[in-house]
């Protein structure tokens, strides 16, 4: 019955994205109007920064988009939130594009999702094949992109519509279920994941509770009645804490490479671009499942390829399959990810917590109510992908040579710029010397964390989603005068609920099956 | 036992008490307005959970035997613990000097922890300091320190 409950559901979703595909492409508030808007110059420029800053970040193997968009946040507040958004997505989509670059040609990569890249893609560039590899990794990344944001177009406005009809207990489900995400987050150690998403759900409760008005955790300190903010914790636990340990690990590049030819030709080029597609096809199918990041799906579509290959002793020795499906599985899981964080607000991994947390800051309510009220921008946002996906297949084809160059920049010139912006981007937020200390707590919290393998999604994650789950359960026992069975007689409540426990479930088994394999 | 994990624990027990006195504090304030769970039950709820994961944690791992070298506090002063130290005298010297001063002297010093001359470290701090300036305060309007 569940199963059938399932089938009819995504039938259901298909059906009505057909339906309204037609209303969603008109000239009044749909995809047509948001190209209009997109399309002019202010918002192409702020795609375009986002674009090259993205893939910028993506070439520099110390920074990631986590803590660039981190670091960014705070001072993008004075800049229209539409451009801002657009800009802030364009540095996270583009740092998928270049993250690759560092991968191929010195086979470090440039983001944690680029690191199946390295297997081919750096003996490609030791068989002086470079270009080729950048190549048809842009390539790749441009067919991916591109087909995730038309996903998005379909499916997320119908997904927001069903979400209409939510209320507190349905929310409460759904936020459990994406609070089972942590679990997956947490890497090697589930109990070190389950105890930082509880630190950050605790932490999350201090100041003014929202309800009653009642201080909590104020530790005696004024400061903190006002609550922490999530821009400082975030810049530390990205920002600073990515500095520090770069310092420590003495970043250092070295380009040796030769370029060759740019675009692969022929049988090459042929296989390459089917293996973007397949990579395609698993980046997005598995990206919607809460919980699996890039550096997840990347690895599968690696495997996968792998399988399927009739001469599969070859990857690892510069294989151009080997480099296209990760680098597609990459950009289609990045993409793809927008789909509950516009139609539902749900982030699935800590990069949407914080676009969430920047939508928040500007009065936009993400989730069902974002088509409905701010329908412009949410379809202006979506068209700006598609251009977005043009700009960085431009950016990085021709300028591969130009961001070859860039891995050369020493880390030493380059830190003390990034701790100054996190200074000032952090103060900017409430002209508050508060903000800067707990930034650098923080700091120091992210970087012990990384160097005692503790995970730092789950807590940021725990701090975005505690106040969410917070307020629809307190909301749903008022609702049902104390009764939790509010939770068990709401149809879609109870799916939600039941999916968290089966998806904690099933991560558990996993764990336990590969360690009984291991041994 | 090692003693990261004794500071590891420390700091979350700590952490999972303080919470649950507060949930107590607050569960035994009444409240205004019908609320079947009020602020301090949910507190109550979630750093209990946090303080039994923790002491699981504790449980699991001080019977293992792990390296010494990986999970030994280290108190060796190298460029991670200077630039630690530069970024909290930097914090708190800022609204003592004022910003302009305060950056300057923080890019010379971090220049030199990453292994720069100090005549390079001057002018490059220099030229750093003026080009936040004019970003932040002249173009972007942002205020400072």
């Amino acid at each position: 019955m569940f199963l059938c409950f399932c089938k009819n559901t995504a039938a259901l979703i298909i059906i009505k994205s057909i339906e309204r595909l037609g209303e969603h492409i008109g000239m009044d508030g749909g995809l047509l109007n948001g190209f209009h808007n997109a399309l002019s110059l202010l918002n192409i420029l702020y795609c375009f920064i986002g674009c090259l800053l993205g893939t910028l970040i993506g070439v520099l193997p110390a920074l990631g988009p986590a803590a660039t968009i981190a670091i960014l946040l705070p001072l993008t507040v004075r800049l229209p939130f539409t451009g801002a958004i657009i800009m802030m997505a364009g540095i996270f989509y583009g740092a998928m594009y270049g993250g690759s670059t560092t991968s191929i040609l010195i086979n470090v990569p440039g983001e944690s999702a680029a690191a199946a890249t390295c297997l081919d893609g750096f003996p490609m560039t030791k068989q002086g094949r470079a270009g080729e590899a950048l190549s048809i990794s842009a390539i790749g990344s441009f067919i991916a992109g591109t087909a995730g944001v038309i996903l998005l177009s379909f499916v997320a406005p119908t997904l927001a519509e069903m979400a209409l009809r939510f209320s507190s207990p349905e929310y409460f489900g759904l936020v459990l279920f994406s609070l089972t995400i942590i679990l997956s987050l947490s890497e090697s150690n589930i109990l070190k994941g389950v105890i930082c998403g509880f630190v950050g759900m605790t932490l999350a409760c201090a100041g003014l509770d929202p309800l009653s008005g009642r201080a909590r955790l104020g530790f005696g300190m004024p400061k903190l009645l006002m609550g922490l903010e999530v821009i400082p914790i975030m810049v530390g636990l990205f920002g600073l804490a990515e500095v520090l340990s770069s310092t420590e690990e003495k970043i250092t590049s070295i380009y040796e490479g030769r370029l060759g030819r740019l675009i692969p030709r022929g049988q090459e080029l042929k296989k390459g671009i089917f293996a973007s597609l397949r990579g395609t096809a698993s980046g997005l199918v598995l990206g919607l499942l809460p919980g699996m990041m890039p550096s997840m799906t990347t690895w599968i579509a690696y495997d996968i390829e792998k399988r399927i290959s009739k001469h599969p002793e070859r990857f690892g020795t510069g294989c151009i399959e080997g480099v296209a499906a990760p680098e597609a599985a990459n950009n289609a899981t990045a993409q793809g990810g927008f789909i509950p964080l516009i139609a539902l607000g749900i982030p699935t991994c800590p990069i949407f917590a914080m676009l969430l947390a920047a939508l928040m800051m500007y009065g936009i309510p993400p989730g069902p109510l974002l088509f409905t009220q701010y329908g412009d921008f949410a379809w202006t946002f979506i068209a700006s992908m598609y251009i977005g996906n043009v700009i960085l297949l431009i950016l990085n084809l021709p300028l591969v040579a130009v961001w070859a160059r860039i891995c050369l920049i020493p880390y030493w010139i380059l830190s003390p710029v990034i701790l100054g912006v996190c200074f000032v981007g952090t103060y900017s937020l409430r002209n508050s010397m508060f903000d800067i200390w707990v930034c650098l707590f923080f700091g120091v919290a992210g970087y012990a964390m990384k160097r005692w393998n503790w995970p730092v999604a789950p807590l940021v994650l725990g701090f975005i989603l505690g106040p969410m789950f917070e307020e629809h359960l307190r909301a749903s026992l008022q609702m049902s005068g104390g009764s939790p069975t509010i939770f068990f007689t709401r149809p879609i409540a109870t799916v939600f609920i039941g999916l968290a426990f089966a998806s904690i479930l099933i991560i558990i088994i996993r764990k336990l099956w590969s360690r009984s394999g291991a041994t | 036992m090692s003693s990261v994990l004794l500071v590891e624990t420390l700091f979350l027990l700590g952490l999972a008490t303080f919470a649950i006195y507060d949930g107590i504090r607050l569960k035994s304030i009444p409240l205004l307005v019908y609320d079947p769970i009020g602020p301090g039950w949910y507190l109550l709820i979630i750093s209990s959970m946090l303080f039994l994961s923790s002491l699981c944690y504790f449980l699991i791992n001080v019977k293992q035997k792990l390296p010494v070298e990986k999970h030994k506090l280290s108190l060796h002063f190298g460029p991670v613990s200077q630039l630690l130290l530069l970024l909290v005298l930097y914090t708190a010297a800022v609204p003592i000097v004022g910003y302009t001063l305060g950056t300057i002297f923080f890019f010379v010093f971090s220049l030199r922890i990453y292994g720069a001359k100090w005549t390079w470290s001057l002018l490059i701090s220099l030229a750093f300091s003026a080009g936040f300036l004019l970003c932040f305060s002249v173009f972007a309007k942002i205020p400072l320190p």
